[in-house]
């Protein structure tokens, strides 16, 4: 037999199989990776009217009197909304408006994360 | 002898059944890639549908009031269908006379012409001038807009509103606010096989058109709220208005990694609350 046999050795097989896994996996991770962007986003435009709902709700707390704001519920409180958010809101202040703060509190993969939103309510 | 170079039989089939299998799993690798795009280009194309769906509804309704003088913003409400007074365009006056409200060409605010028999007006009547507590927005029909001017002194351009069941001229003062309205509906509207978050224009005379969507059978409904949180029948006691938005994909697609179960519509809600702005003060 003169000189080797034609043809790959294993060691370049294996190569060419980890470059091959390599690229399988960044696709599959790509995919995973748009799944995950698409629960945020979801997330995101559930908690943005969770928030916008509360801030309704605690607006018309607010109308409820006249002169507005003297509604005695319309003062900081905690309540759970549909899957599992957590919303958190305080109203202080006096005279002509009231500053709101609502936190959101969503749980998620990596532990829970946090939204903040503030707003004004004009109480004149 | 000296071997004959080539493949023996044994190895062409060896090789042949090796590529096999590695073209039917770069294959099945490949098509449950595209059912997997297709599936969150789907999911995501909804998503955007069932968040324009509600702000479309919160932006609409947020502005409208009840118990104003005037009447009512709301006409008729159920829980899948809505019809109200939707302002179109403010402008001021610069004239009563018999028939007739003069508005200055220049400023109107609003984003198209106002048109007669689709818009209706209302109008800031001052009464007596010394006191708040008279004053009011009256209701009046367009019936027909021609080019004009305003009275005298002013002469600016004019245009000249017809209507019927006008206030003394005394009682209004120059430059008093116009707002242009229509009569919109919001219900939900079937075409093409799937069910849209629909929307009308009632005094146009228009039908119900898909705004947003698709939405599921039953997909929108509305909860009348008054102003402590429960729920109402009466108009009068309307004061917050709860949107459910139920949304559909247009096609069934695979769920979850796009490799198991059947094939099906993916489903998806959201949920807002919007409290009428325009509301008078108890």
């Amino acid at each position: 037999m003169t000189g080797s046999t034609r043809g790959f050795t294993l060691a370049e097989v294996l190569v060419a199989v980890l470059i091959l896994s390599v690229g399988l996996l960044a696709i599959a991770a790509s995919s995973g990776s748009v799944y995950r962007m698409l629960g945020y986003g979801r997330l995101s435009t559930e908690v943005a009217h969770v928030a916008s709902s509360r801030l309704e709700i605690l607006r018309r707390e607010a109308n409820k009197t006249s002169p507005r704001c003297q509604s005695a519920g319309l003062v900081s409180g905690i309540d759970t909304a549909d899957n599992n958010l957590v919303e958190r809101w305080t109203v202080s202040g006096t005279g002509p408006s009231r500053s709101i703060v609502v936190v959101i509190t969503t749980p998620t993969g990596h532990g829970p994360a946090s939204d903040t939103i503030l707003s004004t309510l004009d109480c004149r | 002898m000296r071997r004959r170079a080539g493949f023996t039989l044994v190895e062409l089939l060896m090789g042949l059944i090796i590529m096999g299998i590695v073209a039917a799993a770069l294959t099945k690798v490949f098509l449950s890639q595209q059912r997997l795009t297709v599936t969150q280009v789907e999911q995501a194309s909804m998503q955007a549908n069932v968040r324009t769906g509600t702000l479309i509804l919160a932006n609409e309704l947020r502005e409208i009031g009840n118990n104003v003088t005037g009447g009512n913003d709301i006409k008729t409400f159920t829980s899948t269908s809505l019809t109200y007074r939707a302002m179109r365009s403010v402008a001021l006056a610069c004239g009563i006379t018999s028939g007739g409200v003069r508005i200055r060409q220049n400023p109107i605010y609003g984003a198209r012409p106002i048109t007669a028999g689709r818009d209706s007006m209302l109008l800031f009547v001052e009464h007596g001038l010394g006191t708040t507590g008279d004053d009011e927005w009256v209701r009046l029909p367009i019936t027909g807009i021609t080019v004009s001017t305003c009275l005298t002194p002013d002469s600016a351009p004019a245009y000249r509103l017809a209507t019927s069941g006008l206030p003394a001229a005394s009682e209004v003062r120059l430059d008093a606010p116009v707002r242009t309205y229509e009569i919109m509906q919001v219900a939900p509207v079937v075409q093409g096989g799937h069910n849209w978050l629909g929307a009308r224009s009632v005094s146009g005379g228009e039908a119900l058109t898909p705004v947003a969507g698709p939405i599921t059978v039953a997909g929108l409904s509305f909860s009348y709220l008054d102003e402590n949180g429960n729920s109402t029948g009466t108009r009068s006691n309307i004061r917050s208005i709860r949107i459910v938005l139920r949304g559909q994909t247009d096609w069934n697609v695979r769920p979850g990694n796009g490799l198991v179960g059947p094939s099906q519509p993916l489903l998806d809600s959201l949920v807002t609350t919007v409290t009428l702005r325009n509301m008078r003060l108890p």
